[in-house]
Order: C-alpha cells, then sequence, then structure tokens
C-alpha cells in the first residue's frame, strides 16, 4: 500500500467549546485515490473538510486530534507554513460556485493570485498560466473570460473557475465540498470528469464530500459514511454498494433510486431514513443513530460501538453489523 | 453612461426648485429685514418715506411671490443680483470664498478617510482587539465632541501652548503653499471628527459584512494572507457602500464649515452664510443655499458614476 497522501486521525471539532460536530474522526486518502465523504446534510462533512486546512469559522475549532500531511501535523504547524500548503499542495473547492469567487476581481486574477503566490511567477507568466489551465478546464472563449468577472459566466463555468484555480499548483491533495450540488445533473457529470481526468494525469489525491450515492459510485474507491460528526463506516466503494454493514449506510444505500441513476434530488431520497438527524445540543449518548435505527437496543443506548473489522478493509461502528447482513438475505 | 447623467440631473431641478423657495420663503419670516438694520444703524431719525423709497430700491416693496418670481427669472438669465450690504455682485463675493471651504472639506475628508478605512477594516477583521476598542472609542468622541469645542481646545493648546500652528484665518495656496497648509490642518482636523466617527462605524460595518461571503474563505484557502486578503479580496468590496456614505457627507461637510470658519476665522462660504444671515443680505444667502444644494446634488451623481465604475456588476447604467 502507498503512503497516504493526508492522514486524518482522532479528529475532534468543537463549536462554542460546547457541542461535538466532529468527535474522533480517523481516514486517510492515498495519492490517485478519491475518498468519498458521506452523509446527511449537517452531519459534519465541511465542517472535517475545513478542519484540515484551518479554516473553520470563528465559532468551530479543533480540540483534539491530528492530521497528517509530507509527515507534517497541519494542526500543529504554525499559520506562516500552513498558508504555503494551502492553494499549493492542498487545494479546496467550495459548494457555492456563484458566491465562492470574488465579484469585483476578474477571473484571470483570481486564477493567476495562486500562482502568483506560490510560484512567485510574474504577472505575465501567471496570467499565460491561468489561461490554460481554463482551456484545460473546458472554457470557451479563454481571452474574454480571462478580463471578465464572475457574474458574465454560468455556475457550471464558475465551478470550471474554481476547478482551474485549484489546479493552478497541481496540489497533492483536493478537497471538494459537494463541488456539483448546486449545478444541473449534465454539468455534475462534466465538473467530476474533469476531476477524474485531472488525477489521472496528476494522481492527486481527492476527498470528495457529497450526499448524492450516484456520484459516490461514480467516483469513489473508498467511502467513509458519517452520522452526528462520526464515521460509521469506511470501505472500498463496491464492497460498501454490496455489503453495506451500518444500518445508516444501508438506509442511505435503500433510498437510492432503483436504476442507480443519480438524477433524482438528494433531499427526497434521505426521507426514507426514518426520523432526523439530532440536534447539536442533544445528541443521544451512546449509538448516535440509535433512535432512528430498527436493530438497536440496550447496548446501543449506552455506549459508542468501537470500529470492528467486517470485511477487507471494511470497518464499521456498530453494535448488531451481523444481524443486519442476516435480515438482508 | 451621459444619457443617465442628463437624467438624473433632470430629476434635481424639483429638489432645487423646492430648496429655493423654503430659502427664499424662510428668510423673509425671519424678523427684520436689511431695511430695518439701516435705519438702527443710522445716526440720524429717518422719515417714513425714506424707508418706503429704500424698500422701493431694495425690492421689497413688491408682495413676496412677486420677488421670488423676479428672483427666479434673475437667476435663469444667469443673473444672481447685488449684495444688500456690499452692492457688489453676488458672484464676486462667492467666488473668492469657495477656496478655503472647498481646501478645508476636502483636508477634512482625506483625514478620515485615512484614519476610519483601516481602523474599520481592522476592527471588522479582529473583533474585540485593541484596535476595534480604539475605533469604537475613537467614534465615541467623534460623534459626541461638537465643533466648537474641538476648534477652541486646539487653538488653545496646538496654537497658545505650543505655538505650532497659527489659530485663525486662510492663506491661498497659490500665495504661500505651505503657509496655506499650516492654516488648513485645525479647521480640516476639526472638521473631520464627526465624519471619521461616521466613517470608522460604517467601515467595520461593511467590512465585516464583506468578510462573511464565501469568497473570503476562498481567498485564505488559496494561501493569501490576512493582509492580502482584506487588501485585495475585501477592500474594494467593502469600499463601495463606503463611497456612497462619503458623497453624502458633503451635507456634513458644509454644515460643519458654517462652525469651523466662524471659530477659525476662515473666509470660507460658511462664514459667509452666517454674516449674510445675520446681515438679512437675502440675494447672499438665496444664492448660496441654491450653490451648496446644487453641489450635494451634484456629489451624489458623482458618486453613482463612481460606483459604476467600480462594480463591473452594475454596467446597465
Ligand atoms: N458557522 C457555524 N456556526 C454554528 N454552527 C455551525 C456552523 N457551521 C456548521 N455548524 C454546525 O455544524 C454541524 C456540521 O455542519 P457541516 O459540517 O456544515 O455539515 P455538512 O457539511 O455535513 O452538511 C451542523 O450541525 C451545523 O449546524
Ligand atoms: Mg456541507
Amino acid at each position: 500500500m502507498t503512503a497516504a497522501a493526508l492522514k486524518i486521525r482522532g479528529l475532534c471539532v468543537q463549536i462554542d467549546g460546547r457541542f461535538d460536530v466532529v468527535k474522533n474522526l480517523s481516514f486517510s486518502v492515498c495519492p490517485g485515490e478519491t475518498v468519498c465523504l458521506v452523509g446527511e446534510s449537517g452531519c459534519g462533512k465541511s465542517i472535517s473538510a475545513l478542519s484540515i486546512l484551518r479554516l473553520l469559522p470563528p465559532v468551530a475549532r479543533s480540540v483534539a486530534g491530528e492530521i497528517y500531511f509530507n509527515g507534517q501535523n497541519l494542526l500543529g504547524l504554525p499559520e506562516s507554513e500552513l498558508r504555503r500548503i494551502r492553494g499549493n499542495d492542498i487545494a479546496m473547492i467550495f459548494q457555492e460556485p456563484m458566491s465562492s469567487l470574488n465579484p469585483l476581481r476578474t477571473i484571470g486574477f483570481q486564477i493567476a493570485e495562486v500562482m502568483m503566490l506560490h510560484m512567485g511567477w510574474s504577472r505575465a507568466a501567471a496570467w499565460a498560466r491561468a489561461a490554460e489551465l481554463l482551456e484545460i478546464v473546458r472554457i470557451p472563449d479563454v481571452p474574454q473570460v480571462l478580463d471578465g468577472y464572475p457574474h458574465q459566466l454560468s455556475g457550471g463555468m464558475r465551478q470550471r473557475v474554481m476547478l482551474a484555480m485549484a489546479l493552478a499548483c497541481k496540489p497533492a491533495v483536493i478537497l471538494a465540498d459537494e463541488p456539483t450540488t448546486a449545478l444541473d445533473v449534465t454539468i455534475q457529470a462534466q465538473i467530476t470528469g474533469l476531476l477524474a481526468e485531472m488525477q489521472q494525469k496528476f494522481g492527486t489525491a481527492i476527498v470528495l464530500i457529497t450526499h448524492d450515492m450516484g456520484l459516490v459510485a461514480e467516483n469513489a474507491d473508498r467511502v467513509v459514511v458519517m452520522y452526528a460528526g462520526r464515521k460509521v463506516e469506511e470501505a472500498p466503494v463496491q464492497e460498501f454498494f454490496q455489503h453495506p454493514a451500518h444500518p445508516y449506510s444501508r438506509g442511505l444505500l435503500n433510498s437510492l433510486p432503483q436504476l442507480g441513476a443519480a438524477n433524482s434530488c438528494g433531499q427526497e431520497r434521505l426521507k426514507e431514513i426514518p426520523g432526523m438527524v439530532p440536534a447539536l445540543g442533544d445528541l443521544p449518548s451512546g449509538c448516535p443513530f440509535f433512535p432512528r435505527c430498527e436493530h438497536s437496543d440496550g447496548i446501543c443506548r449506552e455506549q459508542f460501538p468501537s470500529y470492528e473489522s467486517v470485511g477487507i478493509d471494511h470497518i464499521a461502528a456498530c453494535w448488531h453489523p451481523r444481524a443486519m447482513e442476516e435480515n438482508q438475505q | 453612461m451621459f444619457a443617465f447623467a442628463v437624467r438624473r440631473t433632470a430629476a434635481a431641478i424639483p429638489v432645487l426648485v423646492m430648496v429655493s423657495l423654503i430659502v427664499f420663503f424662510l428668510m423673509r419670516l425671519l424678523p427684520g429685514d436689511i431695511i430695518d438694520l439701516i435705519v438702527s444703524q443710522a445716526q440720524v431719525d429717518v422719515s417714513e418715506e425714506m424707508i418706503a423709497e429704500l424698500r422701493r430700491q431694495y425690492g421689497l416693496d413688491k408682495p413676496v411671490y412677486v420677488q421670488y418670481y423676479v428672483w427666479v427669472r434673475q437667476i435663469l438669465a444667469g443673473d444672481f443680483g447685488l449684495s444688500f450690504r456690499s452692492h457688489q455682485p453676488v458672484i464676486e463675493i462667492i467666488l473668492p470664498r469657495l477656496m478655503p471651504t472647498f481646501q478645508i472639506g476636502l483636508a477634512a475628508l482625506f483625514f478620515s478617510s485615512l484614519v476610519a478605512i483601516p481602523l474599520g477594516a481592522i476592527s471588522a477583521a479582529r473583533p474585540n482587539s485593541i484596535w476595534d476598542r480604539i475605533g469604537a472609542f475613537g467614534t465615541f468622541i467623534g460623534a459626541s465632541m461638537p465643533y466648537f469645542l474641538v476648534g477652541g481646545l486646539l487653538i488653545y493648546f496646538v496654537s497658545l501652548q505650543l505655538g505650532l500652528l497659527p489659530p485663525s484665518g486662510f492663506v491661498s495656496p497659490t500665495d504661500d503653499l505651505t503657509d496655506s497648509i499650516r492654516h488648513t490642518i485645525m479647521p480640516a482636523i476639526t472638521l473631520a471628527l464627526s465624519l471619521t466617527a461616521i466613517l470608522i462605524r460604517q467601515a467595520r460595518a461593511s467590512f465585516s459584512d464583506v468578510l462573511q461571503h464565501p469568497y473570503i474563505r476562498t481567498a485564505y484557502a488559496k494561501g493569501l494572507s490576512e493582509t492580502r486578503v482584506v487588501v485585495q479580496h475585501a477592500m474594494k468590496n467593502a469600499l463601495l457602500p463606503i463611497v456612497t456614505i462619503l458623497g453624502l457627507q458633503l451635507g456634513v461637510i458644509l454644515s460643519g464649515a458654517v462652525v469651523t470658519e466662524t471659530v477659525f476665522a476662515v473666509p470660507g462660504i460658511g462664514r459667509l452664510l452666517v454674516d449674510s444671515i445675520l446681515g438679512r443680505d437675502y440675494p447672499i444667502v438665496q444664492a448660496l443655499v441654491l450653490l451648496i444644494a446644487a453641489a450635494v446634488v451634484l456629489a451624489t451623481l458623482l458618486v453613482d458614476i463612481v460606483y459604476g465604475v467600480l462594480d463591473p456588476r452594475s454596467s446597465r447604467m
């Protein structure tokens, strides 16, 4: 097994110093690999991704854990050294293509800026490379777009610009937080297609956050399922779709439309898991999923289960994973 | 753009008409007129006939609405009339008074922007820091200190005690630039104080708002330092609303000029206005108020144009 490009160990994030929004999260991504972080909205996916580059909103703080990149713990690095990694070795793509670009700066400036910063390039060299990057992400009328502003582009085009910006310094890791959620389906496929293409070319490690199982099926090598801030299952993608071990994962998969088409909207599907994600303030003790779980019993209320191996490279945190499998048959 | 400017100017006409009406009738509501002043200062007894004759000469014998009609016709012909007191053309009296007011106002605007915008930006980026407290304190001081008090304190300490700057008067920059600047500093600082208070609040609010936007997070994710994020990505966006505020401050500056020019004995239009009101010099007061109203209208138009240049999204102009 190759060395991980990014390795997260025991990450805990609190909001207001009280509520655990991410608890004891561990996973890693290898070069050239795509790990999908899945779960309903509000389960802590974005917060996890933001804490990797220490971009958490002021109310949130990572209180424990390590995040290793290149043998360094990012959480212990001085801000100035972390800045050299942001946008350079680890790039991030956000969900909102409409508001993630500065409305008052030209597209060219916003892409070139990151190269002038990290590679020390001249303005001319950086703009020339920005033009190439826009070609790579297949934006038409490149010269015009370079001098244009975000409001002149569609959502899909803006997300391509974000992608070009993320690729500018050939990062080892790309964190993509629901990069296609705001886009319509055909555009979604184009964007993820581009991501996959870049990954093949540069061997980029990708953390793809989504709650869209169709995207997971098409893009993931490995899947990490989160529920209420906890990782509840981790498995290679095929294993995950064939033998999901955690009842929550099963719920997510059952709510996928039959033919595996990724075209209906996410909110509809998730209705099929009864109940709701618990609010931050009143997480139950024990397994956070037990109030919604048909297999829960006494032990589930009392203690969070440990991570047990339930297959090859397949772990789950559930007291009754086997019982579930039997039920399925 | 041109059509936009024409439209906006046309829209200003009713405003100017209203202002002219208000100032014209308000002046005449004040007790006493120029004739009463002349009579009260005369050494000899003045007969009723002579008073009536004087009123006729000054055009004050006709009904007020006729006087207004005569005045408006004059203005439309480009003639602002003669001063009641010096009998010189109003234009010739006002023109040399513009420069000091303009110079001090511009300096005040410059001072307050220079202080308020960086302070507002730091306060927003670092809420509750020492800078934020300094900003809040500055706002409090600026908003609560009257011009005459600040002006008086400055004159007492800086001029009389330390002898650093001249306490009063004005020197034209074309005569002696250094001396002109020395005469500008204290009135400008006095005038700048309340402006700075307004601007710090505006700048802080504006920067806090901009710093919440997702594109700021994108900028940090690129690896930019806080300073670069604020300067490269928040500044222009935060300045947009501030530009609007700045344009609207012309009114604050001109009303402040009335007091500061009196305190520092600056021969500007603020002081001319005060003197002319006290002297019941109707033609000068009317012309000045109309001029100020026109300047404010022009400033808002200018702000809209600057806004359009700064914001690529507002190409609809
Ligand atoms: N700025 C914030 N202030 C307060 N709570 C927040 C903030 N951002 C996220 N949270 C809380 O943290 C939890 C996880 O949020 P998030 O990571 O955005 O979820 P996801 O990305 O999985 O949809 C949610 O319960 C949310 O309410
Ligand atoms: Mg999210």
